[in-house]
């Protein structure tokens, strides 16, 4: 069967990620029934996972690692838009049907902003993370679709290889954010993408922590932040595996 | 030592009383507070010479203003922090809640949304205690269907 647009959510790690996972999926359909949604999760957690709330569910061959989300991106099923949305994440408002209009034709990726406020890390020397990686739409093109390809590889490698640039220039703090990766392939490889931002993007992806004034419409996705979140963020594969079996 | 005032402005609405910054050479910056009737107050007489009373209540709305956005954004900072405690908690609460085995292993799709669309602890609580109890007598009546009549 073939379907144009849906939803991707992963979850990996650990079982809080699954509980929030089945929670973000049934909160989309119960404010859009006909959302197709699509779970990437690893063999272990298939028993966790609510059937009711997916649509399809892809365990085969998926790493148990930190950014198991990027390694999910480029095998998305939908052959037209994929929604990326982050395990932690519940629908709100029955708005995000219309989820689909929002991208304009000459648009990959439509993403919404980091509030620095809000964020651990934004600006260093040389550049600045805009992106927010926790939610965003994206086309089955063959350019985006090499994109989020590359993402998981070189996030990959920024994790496994030791820091290749200057302190001052780029802080090795930026290591461990796949946001850096998303940066890095915009503004140094130069990657032919075209990336927008949603209009009224904080009711799209309302993080936790913003402030109340970020939108005056009614919020479609709230942001929610798990207790583990981050405590992984330093694992890369054949930790996350050990990790995994602790 | 040779020092510079800085925004001096009146702190009181009778306009009695003026505050100001003295920065000196080496670092320093002491505030002062000077009240009008101290007319042999060197500090007062050189703020007289130094600034207008037109510069003076200039700087004083300038401060107002200040105060103004500050207090605002350290409000909306609190609320922000209000809101994200009580949305977290609540979130906790309702997979908690999505943790027992009866709500879980429930097909009643519109109760379970119930729960989750609710907007406080209390309410998610109650929808699953409702949901609980309808499970446990389906479960009573699905017993007594399977068990033979006398």
């Amino acid at each position: 069967m073939i379907v144009r647009n849906g939803f991707l959510i992963v979850a990996s790690l650990t079982e809080e990620y699954v509980q929030t996972a089945n929670f973000c999926a049934n909160s989309i359909k119960d404010n859009y029934p006909d959302a197709h949604i699509t779970l990437f999760t690893t063999d272990s957690f298939l028993p966790l996972v609510d059937r009711q709330a997916f649509d399809l569910v892809i365990s085969e061959d998926v790493p148990n690692h930190v950014r198991t989300k990027l390694y999910a991106l480029s095998k998305t099923p939908y052959t037209n838009l994929t929604a990326y949305i982050d395990a932690d994440m519940e629908c709100m408002h029955t708005d995000v049907s219309t989820i689909w209009d929002q991208i304009p034709e000459d648009v990959d990726i439509l993403i919404t902003k980091i509030r620095p406020y809000n964020g651990k890390i934004s600006k260093w020397k040389n550049g600045e993370l805009i992106h927010h990686g926790g939610f965003f739409l994206y086309r089955n093109n063959p350019k985006t679709i090499d994109f989020m390809d590359r993402w998981w590889k070189d996030y990959f490698i920024q994790r496994k290889e030791p820091w290749p640039y200057e302190e001052h220039e780029c802080p090795s703090s930026l290591q461990q954010w796949d946001q850096f990766t998303f940066w890095k392939l915009l503004n140094v490889d130069k990657l032919d993408v075209r990336v927008d931002f949603f209009e009224d993007d904080a009711r799209w992806n309302f993080v936790n922590g913003y402030k109340k004034s970020e939108t005056s419409s009614p919020i479609i996705f709230w942001h929610h932040t798990v207790p583990s979140k981050h405590i992984h963020i330093g694992l890369g594969n054949e930790d996350a595996r050990n990790q995994s079996k602790e | 030592m040779k020092r510079t005032i800085v925004n001096p402005h009146w702190i009181n609405n009778a306009r009695t009383v003026i505050s100001a910054d003295f920065q000196y050479e080496d670092g320093r910056v002491l505030t002062a507070t000077i009240s009008e009737s101290e007319t042999t107050n060197p500090d007062l007489i050189e703020i007289k010479q130094k600034f207008t009373d037109q510069q003076l209540e200039e700087n004083t709305q300038r401060k107002i203003r200040q105060l103004a956005d500050q207090r605002s954004k350290d409000k909306e900072q609190k609320e922000a922090q209000a809101l994200r405690k009580q949305q977290e908690e609540l979130f906790a609460a309702k997979l908690k809640i999505f943790e027992i085995d009866s709500i879980k292993n429930s097909q009643n799709r519109s109760m379970k949304s119930r729960i989750r669309k609710s907007k406080s602890d209390v309410e998610a609580m109650a929808w699953a205690a409702v949901l609980m109890l309808e499970e446990a007598n389906k479960e009573v009546a699905e017993q007594q269907e399977s068990t033979p009549g006398e």
